[in-house]
């Protein structure tokens, strides 16, 4: 990262509004799975916003795992893995940058 | 990992930002078709961040806004009958029909329920056995799965007073109909991720190679929105036109497998009217044939339907992209959230709704 942190002028902040973006999709972690009637449930956290959600979708998602919500459903668990391979190389870009350009 | 705060940080934002503008070097016009990516796009700026060559064209992802009027009338009609609960997400509640909206049918008398899920539609039927309970089962292959396992838990649990007004739309068609317009301009397409959470990209592959336009899987975050935007981008410039996933930690190849079979097992493929568009073939879903017993299309006959369009609103161009919601001269005046004339207007993801909330106030940009 080159020049002043834009961090003062930054376009986005945290999200405040989680409840009313929950349909478009904010990741949520399992804090706790049953079983009703013979279809998993749990009740997924989204920053501080507890939902009960089906897991009919995705049998392999565990307590501690994050998933995507659509209308009640789970519909995808996040890999964690894939997650850190975007963020490294958004960070490489940020250093090539850095680095004198020849011409 | 909270998957959340790590893709809004400013500072690899500014990396991407800065990477899009190096390898940015003539006029490109890219389509995202997904309301939530329209919304993010418009509520963190990031049309305003990119290069003044690069423009971003907003598509028909808002389910809401594309739901037919001729739908909408005939789920007023059902609603206002004496003996139905009927149940929607609450950004359909305000949509304006021919004549009316599902809220001032409630406030004429109507059993209108706004729920989260249709799963609570489902518990309603269960408590109260008197009542027909009917779900306005509208939406993109997102809110499908939550849909068809409605449907197949009401089946197995016998219930006969549980139905689906059914209006699925499908995004691949959509994105077919848009490259196939004579006077298309959208050179690169942001895939909706959450979409292919569920279908997967097989589709979005076939669809790059028949049009060679480039294709990119893309996430919410805004990190998410400018690795969609700089990806395309890349390809653009280098004559690149495949289908790339930058959205890894959520989207499979193949989707959701267990969502896809109940899907196939209830929903089959149809013609379909986009309000605002026109008729796009195989471009929705609707319940088989084995689920007629939970349509509520057949269910309840509520006579011919005429659907009339208000005048003064562009909400068809701007759901094809051919104008911007602040170029409409109702816009923030006549058509305002509290007063919408179409359906951009109301819900979160329509574009009309997100310039109002965050742009209606702003002077013009000086780049």
């Amino acid at each position: 990262m080159t020049g002043a942190s834009p961090s003062d002028r930054s376009p986005w902040r945290r999200r405040e509004e989680v409840d009313e973006d929950m349909c478009l999709g904010v990741p949520g972690r399992v804090d706790e799975v049953w079983e009703a009637g013979g279809t998993r449930m749990a009740r997924v956290d989204f920053g501080g916003v507890r939902k009960e959600v089906c897991l009919a979708y995705v049998p392999e998602v565990e307590v501690g795992d994050y998933t995507i919500v659509h209308v009640g459903f789970a519909l995808t668990k996040l890999d964690e893995a894939s997650a850190l391979e975007s963020l490294e190389l958004f960070g490489q870009l940020g250093r090539l940058e850095e680095e004198p350009h020849t011409p | 990992m909270r998957y959340l705060d790590e893709f809004n940080d400013p500072a690899l934002a500014r990396s991407l930002l800065d990477d899009i503008a190096r390898r940015t070097t003539r006029p490109w016009a890219v389509m995202e078709v997904c309301g939530g990516q329209t919304h993010g796009i418009i509520r963190h700026g990031i049309d305003q961040l990119l290069p003044e060559q690069l423009t971003l064209v907003h598509g028909p992802g808002c389910p809401v806004c594309v739901t037919p009027l001729e739908t909408i009338d005939r789920a007023l009609a059902i609603a206002a009958r004496p003996e139905v609960t009927f149940c929607t997400f609450g950004d359909m509640a305000r949509v304006p029909g021919s004549h009316t909206d599902l809220l001032s049918v409630k406030a004429g008398g109507g059993d209108v329920r706004l729920v989260y899920s249709p799963l609570d539609a489902l518990h309603l039927a269960e408590e109260d056995p008197a009542r027909q309970v009917v779900f306005f089962a509208i939406g993109f292959e997102t809110t499908a799965p939550a849909n068809a396992m409605a449907a197949t838990l009401a089946r197995d649990k016998a219930l006969t007073n549980f139905s689906l007004l059914v209006s699925h739309v499908l995004v691949p068609p959509a994105i077919e109909a848009i490259l196939s317009a004579p006077d298309c301009r959208v050179q690169g397409f942001l895939a909706a991720g959450h979409v292919c959470t569920v279908m997967g990209t097989g589709q979005y592959e076939s669809l790059a190679a028949r049009h060679h336009v480039p294709i990119v899987v893309t996430g919410f975050e805004p990190l998410d929105l400018l690795e969609g935007i700089r990806r395309v981008v890349t390809q653009l410039e280098e004559g690149g036109a495949e289908l790339q996933n930058a959205y890894a930690r959520a989207v499979r190849p193949a989707g959701n497998p267990v969502a896809r079979r109940v899907l196939d097992e209830v929903f089959e493929t149809c013609d379909r009217t986009w309000r605002g568009i026109g008729a796009i073939p195989a471009s929705g879903w609707r319940l088989r044939e084995e689920w007629a017993a939970f349509d509520a299309e057949r269910r309840f006959d509520v006579g011919g339907i005429t659907a009339v369009e208000p005048a003064a609103c562009r909400a068809g161009e701007v759901l094809q992209g051919l104008c911007t919601p602040t170029e409409c001269p109702a816009f923030g005046t006549a058509c305002t959230p509290r007063t919408p004339l179409g359906a951009p207007m109301v819900s979160s993801e329509g574009a009309c709704a997100a310039y109002y909330q965050y742009r209606r106030l702003e002077a013009p940009v000086i780049r």
